[in-house]
């Protein structure tokens, strides 16, 4: 099972990403919306067929990996078994992935929108604020040195309280084409459908990410041990 | 309560060190002072700009200070190895966590009864016209700062680019309390003062660290085991 | 009796003719003629509008003109529009376009990164595995 995981998971998320691809550029329909001065609504134009399904399916497994990655780390902090040390590193890494890409993809987005590279609204700061600890995460990891797992799971641990209190502060909700349940509930009937479908796949794009980042945390743990075998032997120095 | 009175104890010894050389408060004290000279060059001399920046301005000294602060009193620990004989001695792990976190507050506090007076002088802000809130919010940005501060501290004791990763790891985590800080004093500071504004914003910040001493609590013994 | 009429004829048509104008000057419309054209806009939208109340074939006239620039106004902006609208619409696929690089390169290159740091790991593993056997040590079981 071990062997064949990876394949499978990246061969089904090809295959599901290929597929929805067709389908948002094929099959969705355009949705096109008026704004107050009967101009064309910039952000329901190609936007919401096209640029919309990765970009919110990559920012939902974003979150999804923030939370993962705290329930990892308070797991490896009760128990101390280096193999939820290991889920929470490849966890984050694929969130600061995922996390750059729905940033960048959003900003371009709003650059065509709204004519403006960035605004200080409420749900791009947080996940612009998420992001950033995500990414101290990856450099505390990278440069602390051998306590670097207490210290990592210390902050994902702060870093979920924190974000609770992030998404108080940042108040009324503006993204937009957000409506009062959020921008879901105001897709169209053929949308829906393509919507789900696109974050399957991205799903199991990010599993099979994991995986692959899974496997290189655990040859990085095997290589310090046998460095330190090598040490206490005397074979290095 | 044997709790808080060794976290008193704890506290107090940092306290008599403190002031028997006086450096990190001298040194932090300055180089607030230093901060806000800096700020009345950087900004436009507008004076409803200025208004507008001082909470920012205000915020932003303690946390530079807080960090270098910070720094400096689990570095003097390291220096002596007196953290391990900390840890070693008969008091729960969480009596040292709380003591260093209190001096930690009385260091910050030292500074900001330094850094607002001087902001309010220099650039002729009536920082100090609603005094209550002012402090309220000030005591309670600086306890959280040095709770978090405190744990992350802590735990990077031994590691080798803490000057710079204690800041990589602090400020995000710290941005609502920052947050709350930075609009509460400028709900206080606008021409027509909004106490409700400001009385939200307290009882955040409140909430907030009430939640992260609980998380600090917590997670203080697993973080720190050496 | 026609000898005295017909001796006066010029003279009589003359005074036929001003005491015609005269009371014409009477009878078409508006003292926009007769008078100088009034100072302010209120004024002369009043003068014109009592113009055209009293001669219909004016008024027609002025309607049409009115018809053919508003009917002008109309095609510059429905032109407008549309050109605002194609431009909108290539900026939006132009994005959109590079919203999809942008994602692409970037999942490619964490492709790439964790490919290269997997084999250099490998490599490394191997290398000391074989220096550990080298100096005597049991090999290891492996988890990759």
């Amino acid at each position: 099972m071990k062997k064949v995981a990876i394949p499978l998971f990246a061969t089904l998320a090809a295959i599901g990403v290929a597929y929805s691809i067709h389908l948002i550029f094929f099959v969705t329909p355009l949705q096109y919306g008026l704004n107050e001065d009967g101009k064309l609504n910039g952000s329901s134009l190609f936007f919401n067929q096209k640029l919309f399904y990765f970009h919110t399916a990559h920012a939902m497994l974003m979150l999804i990996a923030a939370m993962m990655a705290g329930a990892a780390s308070i797991a490896y902090l009760k128990t101390r078994d280096p193999k939820w040390d290991d889920a929470a590193s490849a966890v984050t890494d694929v969130a600061v992935v995922f996390g750059g890409i729905a940033l960048l993809s959003g900003s371009i987005w709003a650059e065509a929108a709204w004519d403006v590279w960035w605004k200080w609204e409420a749900r791009l700061t947080m996940t612009l604020l998420l992001w950033l600890l995500l990414v101290g995460y990856v450099l505390v990891r990278r440069f602390a040195g051998p306590s670097a797992d207490r210290i990592t799971a210390g902050m994902a641990i702060f870093g979920m309280i924190s974000a609770l209190f992030v998404y108080k502060m940042a108040g009324q909700d503006s993204h937009p084409a957000a409506g009062a349940d959020g921008v879901v509930a105001t897709l169209g009937p053929g949308m829906r459908g393509p919507f789900w479908l696109c974050v399957v796949a991205v799903l199991t794009w990010y599993i099979a990410l994991v995986l692959v980042r899974l496997q290189s945390t655990r040859a990085e743990r095997e290589l310090r041990e046998l460095r330190e075998r090598g040490l206490d032997l005397g074979v290095l120095q | 309560m044997t709790l808080l009175r060794h976290a008193a104890s704890i506290a107090w010894k940092d306290m008599r060190i403190e002031l028997r050389s006086r450096e990190i408060v001298y040194t932090m004290a300055f180089f607030g002072a230093l901060l806000v000279v800096i700020y009345s060059f950087a900004f436009p001399s507008d004076p409803r700009a200025i208004r507008g920046a001082v909470p920012g301005m205000l915020w932003v000294s303690i946390a530079f200070t807080g960090t270098i602060g910070l720094g400096r009193a689990f570095d003097r620990e390291r220096e002596n190895d007196t953290m391990r004989a900390l840890l070693l001695a008969p008091v729960p792990r969480l009596a040292v966590f709380l003591g260093k976190a209190l001096a930690t507050t009385v260091l910050v506090l030292a500074v900001a009864a330094v850094c607002a007076p001087l902001l309010a002088l220099f650039l002729s802000v009536p920082l100090f016209e609603h005094p209550g809130p002012l402090v309220l919010i000030i005591v309670l940005g600086s306890v959280g700062f040095s709770m978090v501060g405190s744990v992350f501290a802590a735990t990077l004791l031994k590691v080798r680019s803490r000057d710079v990763l204690l800041p990589v790891i602090l400020y995000p985590l710290l941005v609502p309390l920052f947050v709350a800080g930075t609009k509460c004093t400028a709900a206080l500071v606008a021409e027509i003062p909004n106490f409700d504004a400001a009385w939200y914003w307290i009882s955040f910040l409140g909430i907030y660290d009430a939640s992260f001493l609980v998380l600090s609590l917590w997670v203080f013994e697993s973080l720190v085991i050496e | 009796m026609t000898r005295v009429i017909a001796a006066s004829a010029p003279r009589t048509v003359l005074i036929v003719l001003a005491v015609a104008a005269f009371a014409a000057s009477f009878l078409v419309p508006g003292a926009a003629f007769a008078q100088a054209p009034p100072a302010g806009t209120e004024e002369a939208r009043k003068a014109c509008t009592a113009a055209m109340n009293a001669d219909p074939a004016f008024a027609a006239s002025i309607v049409k003109i009115a018809d053919e620039q508003a009917a002008a106004q109309r095609d510059r902006d429905t032109v407008k529009a549309h050109v605002d609208a194609n431009h909108h619409i290539q900026k939006n696929q132009r994005h959109v376009i590079y919203g999809y690089a942008a994602m692409w390169v970037i999942a490619a290159g964490f492709v790439i990164f964790l490919w290269r740091r997997q084999l250099g790991l490998k490599l490394e593993i191997a290398n000391l595995r074989r220096d550990l056997e080298a100096a005597g040590e049991p090999p290891s079981k492996g988890r990759t």
